[in-house]
């Protein structure tokens, strides 16, 4: 996919206008390394997590750093996540992708914002899909770099960071800790270990059982997408996002002579189905997918450690209690 | 395991000629020393028969022969001969040309911001090339061939898709680069700026106004009487010529610091075209800079690292064949590229052969002069097609910096001149670390050799450098 650069003309008119390509890897040479990705990576590698990180001028200012120092930072930042920079291959015999750690770099976006940061933030959310590139893998794999990175230049003096990253590297707790990681990079601070070479997820070989007659209720199966792998969503999806107060959480989640404390995680999840219900009249959906974190991995580690699995009520979830 | 028949014959054969090639060193080894320390040994015998003499005859006997020869002169003439003797002795001094040391150096190390690995520099090239996969495919069978690494560096404006050949980036490259070495060889040396006499920059195929001499000036604020140079065009053999210049300069001009500068500035050279001989450049010239401190100072002596023996230019470009043999054009679509013809390695080869032809008799010593000489003559008189004698360079030259202009090139060389791979490693591991850095490059490969601790004080480096034009160049530290 090629993002073809904006001539000035559109320099006043675009909300972000500019585009630079060009790709950033690791400073050091990497060598002859290869990712396996496990199996739940590859269960997950048709979704992508595309977040944006805003930072205003003052923190921009803070970092005080050329764009060169930018970079070299970044550079050294990606020293330890190689795999990120990596490229897709498939595997020679079982056709299994794996990612060649050859250097190839993540898509870097340079770009220019003619808003300041406060105008950013009125918008509504759905246009801050413009400071994050849109990438899918495919539909060559050899060729297709699995994570992007836009850095956009608000006219404030502050700074955008977009990240568009696939699912199938790790997951949106693993993103965050990875651009957290980036943090001390900027303040110029070298890590104290070197790059862990050996990062790929454990490779869990479950002996055959009997085969299960009935599919898995937390997934769904679609059809073949060799290496385009990107789906066409049923519906347009939007994100949504609520703030609740500690008092708000605490009132969801009392719990009259309950046995075990109810996880906030939980209550949250459950409003929201019962609200859902009560929106959409009837009792649809009493099945619902959740995912939740697994048990934390190491700090530079990047996993796919969601639990996937499914809920079924059987009674009107319209009707009940949160804590049933 | 199994001995078979002829086993034991064979191995009395290797013995043999085990025995034989060190019976052979050996004579070789005597022949040379024979052959150059000849007029020393003439002089022994000499030497001896006159103290035998001399001891012979008693002291006033001594006199005697002296005074009657001196009878025979009177006061004036004796006079007149010792002023001759200072008369000559005198022009002999100041025609002797002036000693050029080399100070220091210093090499440019670009940022790993820049760095180009070869899955990188594919994917980009397939990015700004939609339309030529054949291209592509082309250019990643050269960088396998090429002997470069993962750590070569190409200017910021190159890793842009599509690439952005500005004159702006181009300046801003330059400016990064030179600078930066300038910087760091001026630091090392202790030299100031306003203490520069000459200033020479090469730069071939970069060449704004004001010039990039010019752009050094502004920046480090030097003298208004800086006699100043920006030679471009010249390839990559310019760091010799500049070398040379410096020197000529500083034969007129005493107690004087040059400061020479060589570098490739890439950003306004991208081919952004199909021809697959154009296309070569952007696979093997990268990033890289030098720096070189030269004076003729005689206080600099102790510390210099150098001193300049020779400079032996040759070019070839009388010759219709060398002449076109890199050369600049457009091509079919209009795209501006260096095209290389197939005949680069031969004509390099000749110009080598030039080039050592001169180069030859100032620095091999007196037996491999005669080898030379008597298998000239033998091959004219006697075998017309003999494969002619190559002199042996290694009993010149310790180390030796080739232009690391591709695998090929060090490939060539290498057999033609009969080095051993340890010889050439500091041309290869140049080429694989920084690429080809165009005139840049035999710096880096002394730096190499430096590095390793292989220099010794004492030691005799050889430079060649291959260009456009056809041009060969060799320096002699």
């Amino acid at each position: 996919m090629v993002n073809h650069s904006k001539n000035g003309k559109e320099e006043e008119a675009g909300l972000v206008y500019g585009h630079r390509l060009s790709s950033i890897g690791p400073a050091r040479v990497t060598g002859d390394v290869v990712y396996e990705p496990s199996n739940i990576d590859l269960a997950m590698k048709l979704h992508y997590l595309r977040v944006v990180y805003l930072f205003d001028k003052e923190a921009v200012e803070g970092l005080n750093l050329s764009k060169h120092k930018l970079k070299e930072a970044l550079f050294s930042w990606l020293n330890f996540y190689y795999e990120t920079c990596g490229r897709f291959r498939r595997s020679d015999d079982t056709g299994r992708p794996y990612i060649k750690c050859n250097d190839c770099g993540m898509r870097f976006v340079e770009a220019k914002s003619s808003l300041t940061l406060e105008e950013w933030l009125t918008l509504p959310a759905n246009s801050l899909k413009r400071l994050v590139p849109h990438h899918v893998i495919g539909p060559e794999l050899n060729f297709s770099p699995p994570t992007f990175l836009q850095m956009t230049f608000l006219s404030c003096g502050g700074m955008s960071l977009g990240l568009s990253w696939a699912h199938v590297l790790g997951d949106a707790f693993s993103v965050a800790s990875f651009m957290n990681s980036l943090g001390p990079f900027l303040k110029g601070l070298q890590p104290t270990s070197s790059p862990n070479f050996n990062k790929s997820p454990p490779h869990i070989q479950k002996t055959a059982k009997k085969t299960t007659s009935f599919s898995p209720l937390s997934v769904k199966k679609v059809g073949p997408v060799e290496d385009n792998w990107a789906i066409d969503p049923p519906c347009e999806m939007d994100s949504f996002s609520f703030h609740l107060t500690g008092q708000q959480l605490a009132q969801l989640c009392e719990s009259e002579g309950a046995s075990d404390p109810i996880q906030p995680f939980e209550c949250i999840f459950a409003a929201i189905w019962r609200a859902i219900v009560k929106i959409k009249g009837g009792s649809e959906p009493n099945v619902v997918t959740v995912i939740k974190s697994g048990p934390k991995a190491d700090d530079m580690l990047l996993r796919n450690n969601q639990i996937v699995s499914s809920v079924k009520a059987d009674f009107s979830v319209a009707e009940a209690h949160v804590n049933d | 395991h199994s001995q078979p028949l002829f086993l034991p014959q064979k191995k009395k054969k290797n013995k043999r000629k085990k025995m034989d090639s060190v019976r052979l060193k050996y004579v070789k080894l005597g022949y040379a020393y024979l052959v150059n320390n000849f007029l020393r040994l003439l002089l022994v015998p000499i030497m001896w028969a006159s103290t035998v003499e001399v001891l012979r005859m008693g002291p006033e006997e001594i006199l005697a022969v002296l005074g009657s020869s001196a009878g025979h002169l009177d006061r004036i003439q004796i006079l007149f001969f010792l002023l001759l003797v200072v008369f000559i002795f005198t022009v002999y001094l100041m025609s002797k040309p002036r000693p050029i040391y080399l100070v220091d150096y210093a090499l440019y190390k670009p940022s790993p911001v820049w760095r180009v690995p070869f899955s990188t520099f594919m994917e980009h090239s397939r990015l700004n090339r939609p339309y030529s996969p054949k291209s592509v495919e082309f250019q990643m069978r050269i960088l396998e061939r090429s002997g470069l690494g993962e750590e070569t560096c190409l200017p910021p404006a190159i890793h842009y898709i599509p690439v952005e050949p500005t004159v702006e980036a181009a300046h801003e490259e330059a400016e990064t680069v030179i600078f930066t070495t300038i910087d760091d060889l001026l630091s090392k040396t202790g030299v100031k700026p306003r203490d520069i006499d000459i200033l020479i920059v090469n730069c071939s195929l970069f060449s704004p106004t004001p010039s990039l001499s010019a752009m050094v000036i502004n920046k480090y604020k030097m003298r208004s009487n800086i006699k100043s140079f920006s030679l471009s065009g010249m390839g990559c053999s310019c760091s010799p010529i500049s070398v040379d210049l410096a020197r000529d300069l500083l034969q007129i001009q005493p107690n004087s610091y040059a400061l020479v500068v060589s570098t490739e500035i890439l950003t306004p050279n991208y081919y952004q075209g199909k021809e697959r001989a154009m296309l070569l450049p952007n696979c093997l010239f990268r990033m890289g800079c030098a720096a070189i401190l030269l004076t003729n100072k005689s206080k600099e002596k102790n510390r210099a690292k150098y001193q300049l023996m020779h400079v032996v230019r040759t070019h070839k470009g009388s010759d219709e064949k060398a002449y076109r043999c890199v050369y600049q054009e457009e091509d079919p679509e209009g795209k501006v590229g260096i095209s290389l013809s197939k005949d680069l390695m031969s004509i390099a080869g000749e110009a080598l052969k030039s080039n050592i032809t001169t180069i030859g008799p100032l620095v091999l010593p007196a037996s491999e002069q005669l080898l030379f000489l008597l298998s000239l003559i033998s091959r004219k008189i006697f075998h017309p097609n003999g494969k002619p004698y190559i002199p042996d360079f290694k009993q010149a030259f310790e180390h030796f910096c080739i232009h690391a202009g591709g695998r090929g090139v060090i490939d060539q060389l290498q057999k033609n001149l009969e080095l051993s791979p340890a010889h050439v490693e500091a041309s290869r591991m140049t080429l694989h670390r920084f690429g080809n850095t165009s005139s840049s490059s035999l710096w880096y490969e002394l730096g190499y050799i430096e590095t390793k601790g292989r220099m010794k004080k004492g030691d005799r480096v050889w430079q060649i450098a291959f260009g456009s034009g056809f041009k060969c160049n060799s320096a002699v530290w």
